[in-house]
């Protein structure tokens, strides 16, 4: 079972494994590379899913398929999550595993998109803020906002308390929303979003709300989604993402005593 | 507040923290006390149907009987501020003649596909408490302000004479 913990509870051995997987799996150019499974949300695939009751399921099952690509490389790794409710967040904004240039070629700083040069050119056209394009080939850029305008603890407690998975998913997607804004940059605009490795520490927070709100709602459900859906860019149904468990992963929560 | 400086220290890859006020919209309403069960109902939403997310992500604030509001317009309770949704943008279109044009897929008994990724979506920000603190203070509400704020890419928003908040229309629901 592979546990998925917050990234800022990360041992340092954790933290440098981590960096290994994600430094190795952005050396993998081919199906089981970061950029492949990057480029199944946005550009060139487009597979992702936003706006519809499938944005939770589909995105569970997309986490689950490069963790698995990612396990394949190293079986102890699991996804890391960003906990942007937190203080530390509120105070400082991205996680410092994401931001520190003193780690000599952090992974977790920006990442590249493969992408093809003409679509390359549309971008820098249109919007050329969204990617660093003094560097060849471009990487991925953030421009954060004030860090308390990040999502509350508050704010997601009552979105947690939500009755049905529609008002659930409804709420969340919109926090999810901005969040991807308050990072800005690539993280912006779908198309791009992916090839920043702190849209995975993200999303992995948003499965986790999820996660928890199945606990507190075990017969919740996903509203009107039917569950032989096939979740489009995996092999994976919505009834086959329903338990975490099943998938061989589970969230690690921090006791704290004395 | 608009463009104040983030508190990140500067890494690569970081760019300046930047936010642009859109071009707002304002429904003029009269809804009087009498319409809203003298305020005794237990929740009321906005819904925004048909909501572009073509463009830039962008924060919509919603404030009531505030048609003057702007982007630098607290969002506090007592300037009317009731809420905001959020739009995660697809930037502009990347793809080729026609890639980003919704199309009628998805809808025909056969066609198995998904709808297109464009197509307009659904926002809903709840109001309950906002809307009865108005309503005690002004009687009736008269004006829904929708305030748009962009993050960044200023070339998408600059290039869209009709602004980047676009929605086919917006109803209110209360519930006992």
């Amino acid at each position: 079972m592979a546990i998925r913990q917050n990234i800022a509870n990360l041992s340092a051995a954790d933290l440098a494994t981590w960096r290994q997987v994600m430094t190795a799996s952005k050396g993998l150019l081919d199906n089981r590379g970061y950029i492949h499974f990057a480029g199944m949300h946005g550009l060139p695939n487009q597979f992702c899913q936003h706006g519809t009751p499938l944005f939770l399921p589909w995105h569970r099952a997309y986490l689950y398929m490069l963790e698995m690509a990612m396990r394949d490389i190293n079986s102890a790794v699991a996804l890391p999550w960003w906990d942007w409710t937190s203080d530390d967040a509120h105070t400082n904004g991205l996680p410092a595993a994401y931001t520190d240039a003193s780690v000599a070629g952090n992974p977790l700083l920006s990442g590249e998109t493969g992408l093809p040069q003409r679509t390359l050119q549309r971008i820098q056209a249109q919007v050329p803020d969204s990617l660093d394009f003094s560097v060849n080939p471009p990487l991925t850029v953030r421009a954060p906002g004030p860090p308390d305008e990040l999502p509350s603890a508050a704010t997601i407690e009552a979105i947690l308390g939500a009755p049905t998975f529609a008002d659930f998913t409804s709420q969340l997607e919109d926090q999810h929303n901005q969040v991807h804004g308050w990072v800005g940059g690539s993280m912006g605009i779908v198309p791009i979003a992916a090839f920043d490795p702190i849209f995975f520490a993200h999303h992995t927070m948003i499965d986790r709300l999820w996660y928890l709100w199945q606990l507190r709602n075990p017969n919740g459900g996903v509203g009107t989604v039917p569950l032989d859906q096939a979740l489009q860019g995996t092999p994976l149904t919505v009834r086959q993402v329903l338990d975490i468990n099943q998938l061989g992963y589970d969230y690690a929560t921090k006791v704290t005593t004395g | 507040m608009i463009n104040s400086p983030a508190t990140n220290p500067p890494a690569p890859g970081i760019l300046p923290y930047h936010r642009r006020a859109g071009r707002g919209k304002s429904h003029a309403l009269n809804l009087e006390l009498g319409h809203l069960q003298r305020g005794t109902f237990n929740r009321a939403d906005l819904v925004f149907e048909g909501v572009d997310h073509s463009g830039p992500s962008f924060e919509a604030r919603v404030f009531l009987n505030h048609p003057d509001a702007t982007a630098d317009t607290p969002r506090t309770v007592d300037e009317g501020y009731a809420g905001s949704f959020h739009i995660l943008g697809h930037g502009n279109c990347f793809g080729d003649v026609g890639h980003c044009d919704v199309d009628d897929r998805g809808k025909a008994p056969h066609d198995l596909r998904g709808p297109h990724p464009l197509t307009p979506t659904r926002k809903q920000v709840t109001i309950t408490e906002a809307l009865k603190q108005v309503l005690a203070r002004d009687g009736k509400l008269e004006q829904v302000t929708l305030v748009p704020v962009a993050y960044g890419h200023p070339a998408t928003s600059e290039a869209d004479p009709e602004g980047f908040l676009k929605y086919e229309k917006m109803d209110l629901f209360t519930y006992d």
